[in-house]
């Protein structure tokens, strides 16, 4: 080879690699600024990394993992059981469950929500995501990596939102229960209930607590129990009322039941129900009439 | 116990009964009660519950009890003053005293003996103006009416 192309072809070398090391230094610039935008992200969004080793039972943690819980950046050791102590006693089984369930298949996806432990003793909800990155031959797991976001404020709002929704139910009721169990004092000693709906156990618990107040209330000697507004009467609803009229008794008071409708009569004899003992009259008009007729009241 | 828990009223006792009675308790009451009707020879029995809060599993026992001793002894018994918490759970334990006349306060069950006292003593003087009382039963009974 003469001198000119051994001349020439080091300076061909020297252009491919001036050309590489340009390369590299893009590729270089190019990874360092994806590194940055993932720890803008990370930061942006307040997320904890890990990054879990399983075959050698080492984790990463990043810095954020850390502080997110008010520690120092690798303050503690980079192992499994970190994580696992942090956890709130509640807690425990259902993560370690969930891990394992991925882990074996059970699970298509790692997605928890955990209480974790602060180091001032306060407790933050996390929600931690994570995926299975590295398998061995055997298909076993053996690189995890994932990431931890505090949901603290979240779940205190749900909380919140749960509470008040509760809390408006409550007031319904209240409010449907008050409407629809009235006492109407008729007239000295007569008292009238009118009862309107279904009615269940805990609504006929509180009909009968709500007639013997009526009764001592109002001194009441006759209860005009209208049933008008109730559509079914079963055997169960008819019990009810049958120790509603015992209850009103032996607070002195005699019961007259109205408002059955044809269809309810047919009910109540086609179940068998035996109210040969209850007084039952067709309307209230009459109810009035009877009653006034007991008490001895005479209307001119 | 109290001696005062009974005390006899016209023709009538009044019973107040008290809150937490032992069982020894029940038989003294009952027996005292026995012993006024003997002494006065009331005919009702009024069972006063305005001081019991808790009705307890004896409740029914002392009532029936009561009843059935007071009716051989020719008296009736009439409950008042049952707390409403008291009616629920006679209610729930199934016990509702069918046959006991119950009101909701002293000052009914004193009407209420009364008007009913004023229909068979009428019954009574219309018999007693019919019936020569020269038998032994005769005699029995005029002896009652005029109690």
């Amino acid at each position: 080879m003469s001198n000119d192309e051994s001349i020439k072809q080091l300076q061909q070398r020297i252009e491919q690699l001036e050309g590489k090391i340009a390369n590299q230094a893009e590729m270089h610039e190019e990874f360092r600024q994806s590194k940055r935008r993932m720890e803008l992200a990370l930061e942006s969004t307040n997320t904890g990394l890990w990054d879990w080793n399983i075959a050698e039972n080492k984790i990463y943690f990043s810095p954020r993992y850390y502080t997110m819980l008010g520690h120092e950046p690798y303050e503690m050791p980079a192992v499994f059981d970190t994580w696992k102590n942090l956890l709130h006693p509640d807690d425990v089984e259902m993560a370690l469950t969930a891990v394992t369930e991925y882990h074996t298949g059970q699970r298509p996806d790692y997605v928890v929500e955990f209480r974790m432990k602060t180091k001032s003793g306060a407790w933050r909800w996390i929600l931690a995501r994570g995926e299975i990155i590295e398998r061995d031959d055997e298909s076993n797991p053996i690189r995890m990596i994932g990431t931890h976001v505090d949901i603290t404020v979240q779940k205190q709002a749900e909380a919140e939102q749960v509470r008040l929704q509760q809390e408006v139910i409550k007031a319904q009721q209240h409010a449907i229960q008050e409407l629809s169990t009235p006492i109407i004092p008729m007239m000295d000693g007569i008292i009238v209930m009118p009862l309107i709906g279904s009615i269940d156990s805990l609504r006929a618990k509180d009909l009968m607590r709500t007639l013997l107040t009526g009764i001592s209330d109002h001194r009441a000697k006759i209860v005009i129990l209208d049933i008008t507004g109730v559509t079914i009467v079963d055997t169960g609803i008819a019990a009810h009322l049958d120790k509603t009229i015992q209850a009103a008794r032996l607070k002195g008071a005699r019961t007259i039941v109205t408002g059955i409708s044809d269809a309810v009569a047919e009910t109540i004899i086609d179940l068998g129900i035996d109210w040969s003992n209850i007084e039952t009259v067709r309307d209230l008009q009459t109810g009035l009439m009877v009653a006034l007729n007991r008490l001895g009241i005479k209307l001119r | 116990m109290e001696t005062t828990a009974v005390q006899k009223l016209e023709n009538l006792l009044l019973v107040s009964v008290p809150q937490d009675m032992t069982d020894e308790d029940v038989i003294l009451l009952r027996r005292q009660v026995l012993q006024k009707i003997r002494q006065h020879g009331s005919r009702w029995v009024l069972l006063d519950f305005a001081l019991v809060d808790i009705c307890d599993s004896f409740f029914g026992r002392f009532i029936y009890s009561m009843a059935e001793m007071v009716k051989l002894m020719g008296a009736k018994v009439i409950i008042s003053g049952l707390q409403d918490a008291v009616v629920e759970t006679l209610i729930d334990l199934g016990l509702t005293l069918p046959h006991i006349p119950a009101v909701l306060d002293l000052d009914d069950a004193l009407a209420l003996a009364r008007s009913t006292d004023a229909t068979s003593f009428g019954a009574m003087a219309s018999i007693r103006e019919n019936v020569v009382w020269d038998t032994p039963e005769a005699k029995l009974l005029a002896n009652r009416s005029e109690v």
